[in-house]
């Protein structure tokens, strides 16, 4: 049995726009508490659309952004799909979650990710002293309700499958 | 529908292997250097986005400026100029005689430099790491290791080059150091970021050097990298601990790192020169 025909899905990838910008806008002090709002969007898409958004894809993604904010090949890329896989385990139980729940296991996902970061940033000698590298994690959890409802609002005016 | 290709799980492993083959392929080789320079263009729009607001504020600070502000402000630029100009009389005899004593010491002659006034058009998100987006690149003549200043000094270097847009890195990230020396009596020493904007380390400045407070750090060209004699920052402290082999050495960057918009890329002849044969 073939799964149904896709449906909008270059709506997602035009979101892919504003959550770069909002990754590469300059913040000034406050660019240690930056979402992280590429990763955020993924999540959201993969755990809707697991049969389309595929870890492929995420690499993709992911090695954009990397060229976008200039930082090293795989920076954003390797963790994003290693969180996409995680996510594709177990999108069944995290659809059930609420949003308050979901936001709990985003902030370990996210947390993840920063790790990972974090140790391709002290690969070229700019490691973080100290936990500070943790704060997107936490407010990537606090934006992720808001991810969530708009990115359903608009899965659902456009039927996006 | 249940499988198709091969499972998420081993799709996993192997894009994962192959991420962190590249990730580590860009981190200690060359080799993706061109294809990062041509991706790069992909950055140029994102970061003029950014840049939008700040550039539509200026310009509307520049449209709605009443008569007299520009009148006042036009007064304050006229005066300006003309304390700048005497001082470059000064400067011309300066200059002249300076060359002379160096012909009479059989040293080679001081060129002037040539620059290129490029913007700032974004910053890196990365808080870590110091470096910022211009508006220049392959196309004006941009290369690696170009020096960038400000209206008050050095401010870093060209580390990578798209055709239209360069990222600069700043002489504050914790990865870079530039010799310097001080401009009172020549001591040299090597001035490095520790990732903050407003701090620079002199490393291993022995605790019987004359280095003082106050003292200014200009570049001193011996990495051949920056030019010689730019201002680089100003020593604010300096600390011996008994029992440490050297002091603490603290300066403040001249530039205004986090502030400049307008910049200037330095054409240095004989390090462009060296910067190209190497290549």
């Amino acid at each position: 049995m073939q799964p149904a025909k896709a449906n909008n899905l270059w709506l997602p990838a035009l979101m892919l726009v504003p959550a770069l910008l909002l990754s590469v806008w300059p913040m000034g002090n406050f660019a240690n508490y930056r979402p992280e709002w590429v990763l955020l969007l993924s999540a959201y898409w993969v755990l809707a659309l697991p049969q389309r958004i595929g870890l492929g894809v995420l690499c993709c993604v992911g090695l954009l952004q990397d060229v976008i904010e200039g930082s090293l090949l795989g920076h954003h890329a390797l963790p994003l799909v290693l969180i996409g896989y995680i996510c594709l385990l177990s999108y069944q139980r995290l659809r059930n979650y609420a949003a308050w729940q979901q936001a709990g296991w985003l902030f370990v996902l996210v947390g993840v990710q920063q790790v990972i970061g974090n140790w391709v940033n002290s690969l070229s000698g700019h490691e973080y002293s100290g936990f500070g590298f943790l704060w997107p994690a936490l407010t990537s959890a606090l934006v992720w309700p808001l991810v969530l409802r708009s990115q359903q609002v608009l899965r659902r005016r456009f039927k996006i499958t | 529908m249940f499988t198709k290709g091969p499972s998420p799980a081993s799709k996993a492993t192997l894009l994962i292997l192959l991420l962190l083959a590249l990730l580590l392929i860009d981190r200690y080789t060359e080799w993706l250097e061109p294809v990062k320079s041509e991706l790069g263009e992909l950055a140029v729009p994102f970061y003029w986005l950014t840049d939008l607001p700040a550039r539509l504020n200026e310009s509307a600070q520049d449209g709605l400026r009443s008569r007299d502000e520009l009148q006042q402000e036009n007064a304050a630029l006229r005066g300006e100029l003309l304390v700048l100009k005497r001082k470059l009389q000064q400067m011309a005899s300066l200059a002249a005689e300076n060359v002379r004593l160096r012909q009479l010491l059989n040293s080679a002659d001081l060129i002037e430099d040539r620059v290129l006034v490029a913007e700032l058009i974004g910053v890196s998100p990365d808080p870590q790491s110091h470096v910022v987006v211009v508006n220049k690149g392959v196309s004006d003549g941009v290369y690696v290791g170009q020096p960038l200043l400000d209206a008050n000094g050095l401010m870093g270097q060209v580390v990578s080059v798209t055709p239209s847009s360069s990222r600069v890195m700043l002489i504050t990230d914790p990865t870079h150091a530039l010799p310097v020396q001080v401009n009172r009596n020549g001591v040299r020493a090597i001035a490095e970021g520790v990732g903050d904007l407003y701090k620079l380390k002199l490393r291993h400045v022995s605790g019987t050097v004359d280095i003082r407070a106050g003292d200014l750090l200009v570049s001193s060209g011996l990495g051949s990298r920056f030019p010689v004699g730019y201002p680089v920052a100003e020593v604010s402290s300096v600390t011996m601990q008994p029992g440490q082999p050297f002091a603490d050495v603290i300066a403040v960057p001249r530039a205004q790192l986090n502030r400049s918009r307008h910049v200037l890329l330095v054409f240095d002849r004989e390090t462009e020169r060296a910067t190209r044969q190497g290549e």
